[in-house]
């Protein structure tokens, strides 16, 4: 079974789309009902810049990927055969 | 201007009160102590790190698997979804953390808590009817770091208000019956 190694980052796009979702959510409760005192801004500060660091470290590293490239689960299965010893190997 | 400042201030503030008794003050707000708040930090931290530990273990253990084209880009997709949903979930224990308060005035106790995203409890409980004011502090690392429970109590043994995981249980219980004793005072003297 082949297909294309781009259908994982289409899937981490959806996933993008409801962290953000639920982030919003998150910093909403945190304004509406935290209010203005220390505490609240440094969580909400700190969540934003982890946030932003996290995801700027994952667009380099992602961006370097050939997205490409065609993924083949049933060719590689005889990887499992390898690992045990028995099998021939994959990359010969 | 000045009528949109005053909403946005009464909308922000955590310390204001959205219905106050007439001549009520605000006596002292209280959060979880603060090692609550390290605890879940540490938790989730360690969460964070279980990626790095897992790509370790399998270059050791699977050296092979790292060769196959597809699979590293997975693995880092899937890493980078797993950091940024663990860190949201953090995001969400310290708003909790931040939002879960207990204020005291010198005429009542109210209880503020979130309950799940949208879901926002308040509940209050008046000095003339508070029965009595117990704290405990159970296990090592309450006991070693003075933080517990305060549990207020009306005549009506069903109605219960819990401090949960507060610094200095003693300390509050302490600052309730004087309020408690303060009230009956002025509820006694003649007018």
């Amino acid at each position: 079974m082949t297909f294309s190694l781009v259908i994982f980052l289409y899937l981490y796009y959806a996933f993008l789309v409801v962290w953000a979702v639920l982030s919003l959510i998150g910093v909403y409760r945190l304004v509406r009902f935290g209010g203005r005192m220390f505490g609240t801004f440094f969580v909400g500060f700190i969540y934003l810049a982890g946030s932003m660091i996290i995801i700027f470290a994952s667009y380099i590293l992602l961006s370097q990927i050939d997205w490409t490239t065609q993924v083949s689960i049933f060719t590689h299965l005889g990887i499992f055969n390898n690992l045990n010893g028995s099998g021939s190997n994959l990359f010969q | 201007m000045v009528q949109v400042q005053i909403y946005f201030n009464n909308m922000l503030s955590l310390y204001h009160l959205a219905d106050p008794l007439p001549n009520e003050k605000i006596i002292t707000v209280i959060h979880r102590d603060v090692f609550i708040a390290i605890r879940r930090i540490i938790f989730f931290i360690l969460l964070l790190l279980l990626p790095i530990i897992v790509f370790v273990m399998i270059n050791i253990l699977f050296p092979s698997l790292v060769q196959i084209p597809w699979f590293f880009p997975v693995l880092l997709i899937t890493a980078s979804a797993y950091v940024l949903f663990v860190w949201l979930l953090l995001f969400f224990s310290l708003v909790d953390y931040e939002l879960d308060i207990w204020i005291i005035t010198d005429q009542r106790i109210i209880d503020v808590r979130q309950e799940g995203f949208f879901a926002r409890a308040i509940a209050e409980m008046r000095f003339n009817r508070i029965q009595d004011v117990t704290s405990e502090a159970k296990g090592l690392w309450p006991t070693l770091l003075h933080y517990g429970n305060v549990i207020v109590q009306t005549a009506n043994d069903t109605n219960k208000l819990y401090f949960e995981q507060v610094a200095n249980p003693e300390h509050i219980r302490d600052t309730l019956m004087k309020l408690m004793s303060d009230k009956k005072n002025i509820d006694s003297s003649p007018t």
